[in-house]
């Protein structure tokens, strides 16, 4: 019983933090089409995206590094792993990866506010 | 979560059984073979601004419940196991921090009693500033973990260092210290005795070296004499 209950509380709190309404629209500021949106502590964005070059990157930008964000990227072949900031040895507000030898169909990516004071901006983006 | 089930009926100790629960939960979240490779990409903002300037906008925003069902299952269970680390370590957490502050409290007034031998409990209640029940708590498992060794007198319990350097004879004060010194020069004597040697009351005598007793540091053998221990 005690098992139901912690796995209903589980997809209720995924039901409570995951969210959407992501824009995609054109940056003003910088020029770049992209996915701009703005997330919480605990918030979860979904986003998909159809790879069709071996080779694609990922970007996912803030301006505030002091918040920490995730970027969860799940491949169409079941393969999934996490970014943090600090993946290329640096914290300044970038999570910047390149993917190699990628099937060519959906992608999925999960952006997670882990740490978050209040909301944070950011922009996310595929380039292939 | 047969792992899980495994490891619940196992006789382990409970710190081996998280222990081994939080590793499965580790290797099922993170042991995915990589069907990819990846690396980080080292340019510089102008670089970044320039290739992004180009990227059509083909991220497309997605609700959970619309995810392929994989990912979906992925997820939950991976929160699933993230609560049930939560609910199994949170009370091993919540008991390693009262325990930490519970000791602190326990050594305070242990340095408290190490410094003032023969302290009753009101005046421990006055130096320590904490209350009456939680005083008799930490006390009482003092005693019972054998670092103090309480000794009642009169109304007053007292509380002494239970080691055996701590002779309980050199707190004793007043008439009780005047009996000890007399009995210490004169080996066994008797109540009247003592009463006469100290020209005190026999009543009052006899008070005290009930008390004396019951403190340990005196014994009455068959012909009455009293005898320090």
């Amino acid at each position: 019983m005690k098992w139901i209950k912690l796995l209903a509380f589980s997809i209720l709190l995924i039901g409570l933090t995951t969210t959407t309404g992501a824009k995609v629209e054109k940056s003003k500021d910088i020029g770049v089409n992209t996915v701009h949106n703005w997330i919480g502590q605990g918030e979860s964005h979904w986003y998909y995206s159809y790879i069709t070059s071996p080779t694609f990157d990922v970007y996912l930008v803030r301006n505030n590094p002091s918040n920490s964000l995730t970027l969860t990227v799940y491949s169409p072949d079941g393969s999934v792993k996490t970014y943090r900031d600090n993946y290329d040895g640096k914290m300044d507000g970038k999570i910047l990866v390149r993917i190699t030898n990628a099937q060519r169909d959906y992608w999925f990516f999960r952006v997670y506010g882990e740490g978050v004071s209040g909301t944070q901006f950011y922009s996310f983006a595929v380039y292939d | 979560m047969k792992e899980l089930a495994v490891l619940n009926s196992t006789p382990l100790p409970s710190m081996i059984k998280i222990f081994f629960i939080s590793l499965t939960i580790l290797i099922i979240t993170t042991s995915t073979v990589l069907a990819f490779n990846d690396q980080p990409i080292n340019i510089s903002d102008k670089e970044l601004k320039k290739i992004l300037e180009k990227d059509n906008p083909n991220e497309i925003p997605i609700s959970f419940w619309e995810l392929p069902l994989w990912i979906k299952i992925h997820y939950i269970v991976t929160v699933f196991l993230g609560l049930l680390a939560t609910w199994k370590l949170l009370p091993i957490v919540i008991t390693k921090v009262k325990s930490a502050l519970e000791n602190v409290k326990k050594r305070k007034i242990l340095r408290i009693i190490m410094e003032n031998q023969g302290l009753s409990l009101t005046e421990l209640e006055k130096i320590t500033g904490e209350n009456r029940s939680t005083l008799r708590f930490h006390l009482s498992k003092l005693e019972q973990d054998g670092w103090i060794k309480s000794v009642k007198r009169g109304k007053n319990r007292l509380m002494f260092l239970n080691t055996s350097n701590i002779n309980p004879t050199a707190v004793v004060k007043g008439k009780k210290r005047e009996i000890i010194e007399l009995l210490k020069e004169n080996g066994g004597l008797t109540l009247n005795q003592i009463a006469e040697r100290l020209k005190l009351n026999v009543k009052t005598v006899y008070y005290h070296l009930k008390e004396l007793r019951k403190m340990g540091i005196l014994t009455r053998d068959k012909e009455g004499k009293y005898k320090l221990e």
